[in-house]
């Protein structure tokens, strides 16, 4: 009897020795994520933007690249593509001609005028990876109105982070005119005389060290900020360069861009695809067919400023 | 098959009608004349005890007893009986008690705990019919102790909605998140509520823990589908938090230190009237690793809870309870800086509420709330101008009343009327939020418990609701739950119904949720459950359910990540710009299905105790914009997962095996599995890389590379599986107990995939995509010490 009740208890017992080693096989190690050609889809890359005004160029055309791949910029450029705009008041065709000096897309003749409040359409067809591949997209042009009001504005010149007679903290500001139906203003900053020695290490908010410097220099050099669904039939809209924005004792050139809709979705979406647990989303991108990017319309205005020590 | 599931909204109201118009044909049947009614509660503490069994022997009729530990057995003729009364984990009481004609005898019953602590040898006798235990349970229910919830080794300390992510139909999206997604269903779908009041954002720093603090807990009950009429307002899940009412018979506390927090629960009589309970708890990492280690944030979390119970008389009893919690961080990036850049963010709960339960008459009872809930966030940038103070609180009144009609037949009627107040204000210098709303939700709600016989059990119940919003919003949803005693050890069970709900939360990077309701924008969302269960009890005390479910959703919102392209108003501030008062796109539109399997085994004594479970589960959603509507298996959709959770009484595990009497000893260690495994998460990965600028004039720009993802949720990570561990080193002495333990989170230190970081980078004129795998919590070791008293 007593030996029956020990077979009982050891065969209960190797059961339960069981269970952990298995517990044990599966909970150790590590798997990782190989990411490759398995999630690769080729695109045309459309980045293009039309201004008012102007002739149609640097019209870029290229390819996407799979990830964990070493490829030279110069080589994802889509020279050999079909690019051609159309000018949606007539349907008048006009072709694009790759210009190898700009690596981009440009119409030589004098016929084809950019307009306010007129759209048109961008057509590209290319081979990529053996694949016929087409996109198109529409941009309608900004409505004339768009200026920068430089005597409501603060530019010119300020010391870093310069206080006014009461103590206050001076900001650059901009003010313009809106396009009437045009809310998004896009500001695009470049420190113009961006280099290690101008970099403002004694900055109030964050250490910075020469190594973070050279790693992230571009993110420091080129800066953006916007507002989006502002009143566009007002006289007058401005913005206040936070001191936050400003890394360099420079000069900066600030262009404002009055920006349609594909660009306004294109700018708010295009580099946020990475949720906060890591997943990724689709951008919000008016392009049709096989296509990524941008092909949008602006009308830009330009200043300059100064950052003293 | 699919088929039937599309019509199931009309099969779920053809059930309803046909199973309410069968009960009313029982109406006329209750012809008895005496009631025997009272309370269970548990004689050590005077604690009342939820969902006891009461049985009449000679009869075999009975009830179990509701929240309030109130029982009643109506119309029973007058005689001689044997009334038994069990409960898991006590002895059965047994008395004999004689009815005389239109007697109605009230007994309140005492409850001895099995394991008597004076003794050196105790027997764990198996006095309870598990299966009747089994049966009386709503489907898709599961009850845990605060016991259980604390012996399951977690992240640092024991936390209530860790322990929920180990329940079978319970997964959590990482280990970073206490945060809980039932059979499908989003976090947002799931009612929490605490002493009958809604909590809004149960967590605690950013969601790393939850809000409810374990030792204050005196049970929980997790609805994973399929829940009565009586609770509304959520798609997937009710979490029923009830806190202790405090010891009636004797001053008792507890007190724990671990790496984390100090907590502190004390619970006393108040005379003969009542009792108090409170607890509180700390963390302290702010005043001290913070103040060495500058790159530790200043941050702490406190969240405590008081609750006072009254006898007021034999029919009466009132309990008031207050629960609060409090995240307070401090950021200072560059602490050598004034001017660092930095926040000040502060949120928290606050919920209130009076309880009073009363017995109208011998056969109604009564139970009504006032209840109170508000949760505030405030965030406050130093250097930038960014501001946001977020809110929503509600008041409530609801009452709900229990008619036991005859011995197989029972109504319960029920009202809520919740007013609710939300609002955000944020102001950047580029846009003003600024949305302040009310809203009122008027519900009332029919239930019918009917036993045609000893082995069938039909729950009927409608809910009605109305919500006045900016455009007003109606429901009606029958539900219904059909129970057999398939044999003396087996049950099969099936509930259906319709669920509504009008809130939708907003989750967000970094800063807590904000809570928005249906308007003109949004409609709300309805889901049909459909659940089929079989229960067994097995022998050596354990028990196994099978649940097999479908669930369809309808106009369910998730949050659009690209919502700053699709905000939009007609409101400007004095210098023309944005002020948005509206919640025009912020969500995109949806319908999904859920569909699954779920096996839990589980034994909740002897000296192994715990659960094994196994789930299957398939979940698509169909959301507007995204994917190009193509439906797509959400993140938590987890096609199989499995869950062993372990605790061994080392003490007594031969004993166990050997079919021995157990001993309780004045020393004995404890010991603590966790095992789990969920197959792959879906995840969007990146497709490719491309070379683009944000602005026109930025060529030349090193960074301007963008990335592309491929289909949505395309991909699986691979598996993910983990194993935790605890040890417990229990020292009894004088009614004294002191419990140092180490846990071990991750014990074999597997590396999960949490998601894909990237890195771009051009040398030499060339693009490198660095791509690594971001892991979850690596072997997390902690250690701790319990003092109860």
């Amino acid at each position: 009897m007593q030996i029956l009740i020990n077979m009982n208890f050891l065969k209960r017992f190797y059961l339960f020795l069981f269970l952990p080693l298995l517990f044990v096989l599966f909970s150790c190690g590590e798997t990782v994520v190989e990411i490759g050609q398995n999630t690769y889809n080729p695109k045309i890359v459309i980045e293009g933007y039309l201004l008012p005004g102007n002739k149609v160029s640097n019209i870029r055309i290229s390819r996407n690249i799979p990830l964990n791949t070493y490829i030279d910029p110069k080589d994802v450029i889509l020279s050999d593509a079909n690019v051609k705009i159309i000018d949606l008041q007539n349907n008048k065709e006009y072709s694009l001609k790759y210009n190898p000096a700009k690596f981009s897309f440009e119409y030589v003749g004098n016929d084809l005028k950019i307009d306010h409040n007129n759209s048109y359409k961008l057509i590209v067809s290319a081979v990529i990876d053996s694949k016929q591949l087409t996109a198109s997209s529409i941009t309608k042009v900004p409505a004339k109105g768009f200026k920068l009001l430089t005597g409501d504005s603060i530019l010119d010149s300020l010391k870093y982070r310069e206080m006014n007679s009461q103590g206050d903290m001076k900001n650059f500001n901009f003010s313009f005119a809106p396009s009437p139906g045009t809310s998004f203003y896009g500001f695009s900053f470049i420190a113009l005389d961006a280099d290690t020695s101008s970099f403002i290490f004694n900055n109030a908010y964050v250490n910075v060290t020469m190594k973070d410097l050279r790693e992230r220099f571009d993110n420091f050099k080129f800066r953006a900020r916007w507002l989006q669904n502002v009143n566009s039939y007002s006289d007058k809209i401005s913005l206040k360069l936070e001191w936050l924005e400003i890394w360099f004792y420079s000069r900066y050139r600030a262009i404002i861009y009055a920006g349609d809709e594909n660009f306004r979705l294109f700018f708010l979406t295009f580099k946020t695809v990475q949720e906060f647990d890591g997943n990724f989303h689709e951008p919000r991108i008016n392009i049709q067919g096989d296509g990524i990017g941008i092909f949008g319309s602006a009308i830009a205005d330009t200043v300059y400023f100064k950052v003293l020590k | 098959m699919i088929k039937l599931f599309h019509h199931m909204p009309n099969l779920v109201l053809l059930i309803f009608i046909v199973g309410f118009l069968s009960y009313f044909n029982s109406l006329g049947q209750a012809t008895s004349e005496c009631t025997i009614n009272g309370f269970v509660y548990d004689s050590s503490n005077g604690e009342a005890l939820i969902g006891a069994n009461i049985y009449l022997k000679e009869l075999k009729i009975g009830s179990s007893s509701n929240v309030s530990g109130f029982f009643v057995i109506p119309n029973v003729k007058p005689s001689n009986y044997t009334l038994l009364v069990s409960y898991v984990g006590y002895k059965t009481f047994s008395q004999e008690i004689t009815l005389v004609t239109n007697e109605v005898k009230r007994i309140n019953v005492y409850l001895n705990q099995e394991a008597i602590l004076e003794s050196e040898v105790v027997v764990i006798a198996d006095s309870i019919k598990i299966i009747d235990k089994l049966f009386n349970k709503p489907v898709s229910r599961i009850d845990l102790s605060p016991v259980q919830i604390s012996k399951v080794p977690q992240v640092i300390e024991s936390d209530l909605l860790r322990t929920l992510q180990s329940l079978p139909g319970i997964v959590p999206l990482s280990d970073f998140s206490s945060a809980i997604y039932v059979r499908g269903g989003t976090p947002d779908q799931n009612l929490f509520l605490v002493d009958g009041t809604d909590v809004y954002n149960p967590e605690h720093a950013f969601g790393l823990f939850s809000t409810f603090n374990t030792d204050a807990i005196k049970n929980v009950e997790v609805y994973k589908g399929g829940f009565g009429a009586e609770y509304g307002g959520r798609l997937s899940s009710v979490i029923n938090i009830t806190n202790n009412d405090g010891n009636r018979n004797n001053f008792e506390g507890k007190a724990a230190l671990s790496l984390l927090s100090l907590n502190a629960t004390l619970q006393t009589p108040i005379g003969k009237i009542g009792s108090l309970s409170g607890s509180l708890r700390r963390t302290y990492i702010d005043q001290t690793l913070a103040k060495i280690i500058d790159d530790v944030p200043d941050y702490y979390f406190l969240d405590g809870n008081v609750k006072a119970f009254f006898d007021i008389d034999q029919s009466n009893k009132l309990s008031i309870s207050y629960f609060g919690s409090l995240d307070n961080l401090d950021f200072v990036l560059d602490k050598d800086r004034i001017e660092s850049i930095g926040f000040d963010y502060i949120w928290g709960n606050q919920t209130g509420s009076i309880n009073w339960r009363t017995i109208l008459s011998p056969k109604i009872f009564g139970n009504f709330w006032l209840t109170g809930s508000k949760f505030f966030s405030d965030f406050d940038f130093d250097n930038f101008e960014l501001r946001e103070e977020n809110k929503i609180s509600d008041v409530t009144l609801k009452g709900a009343i229990d008619y036991f009609f005859s011995e197989n037949l029972e109504f319960k009627f029920g009202f809520e009327q919740k007013n609710v107040s939300g609002s955000l204000k944020q102001n950047t210098s580029a846009a003003r939020v600024d949305v302040s709303k009310h809203r009122k939700l008027f519900s009332l709600y029919f239930i019918s418990y009917w036993k045609p016989n000893p082995l069938w059990n039909i729950e009927t119940g409608i809910r009605a609701e109305y919500f006045d919003s900016d455009k007003d919003y109606r429901n009606i949803d029958p539900r219904m739950t059909i129970k057999y005693k398939l044999t003396e050890s087996s049950n099969l069970k099936f509930s259906t119904g319709l669920f509504t709900q009008y809130a939708n939360r907003i989750p967000r990077l970094f800063f807590v949720s904000v809570w928005t309701s249906a308007d003109e924008n949004y409609q709300g969302s309805t889901a049909s459950h459909f659940i089929l269960g079989y229960q067994k009890a097995l022998p050596y005390k354990t028990e196994l359910e099978i649940e097999f479910y479908y669930k369809s959703y309808k106009n369910i919102y998730s949050y659009n990540h690209t919502f700053l392209a699709d905000v939009s108003t007609n409101n400007y501030s004095e210098d023309n710009l944005p002020l948005f008062n509206s919640s025009k796109g912020l969500f995109n539109r949806g319908n999904g299905t859920s569909l699954g399997l779920e096996l839990l085994f589980r034994k909740d004594s002897g000296a192994i105790t715990g659960w094994a479970a196994y789930s299957y589960a398939n979940t698509k959603y169909e959301l507007e914009m995204i994917n190009k509507g193509i439906s797509f298996p959400p993140r938590h959709d987890r096609t199989h997962t499995i869950n062993i959770v372990t605790n061994i009484d080392i003490s007594n595990i031969e004993n166990e095996f050997l079919g021995k009497p157990f001993i309780k000893p004045d020393k004995n260690w404890t010991l603590g599995f966790s095992f789990t495994y969920y197959s792959g998460q879906p995840i969007t990965l990146p497709s490719s890389v491309y070379v683009i600028n944000s602005f026109p004039d930025w060529v030349g720009n090193q960074k301007s590379i963008a990335i592309y993802p491929s289909s949505i949720n395309e991909f699986r990570l691979p598996y993910y599986a983990r194993l935790d561990f605890s040890l417990t080193y229990n020292i009894h002495y004088e009614g004294w107990t002191l419990s140092p333990y180490l846990q071990i989170f991750n014990l074999l230190n597997r590396k999960n995939v949490w998601f894909i970081e990237y890195e771009n980078e051009i040398k030499l004129g060339t693009v490198t995509q660095k791509v690594s795998n971001v892991s979850m919590f690596p072997l997390l070791p902690s250690i701790g010490v319990q003092c109860k008293f």
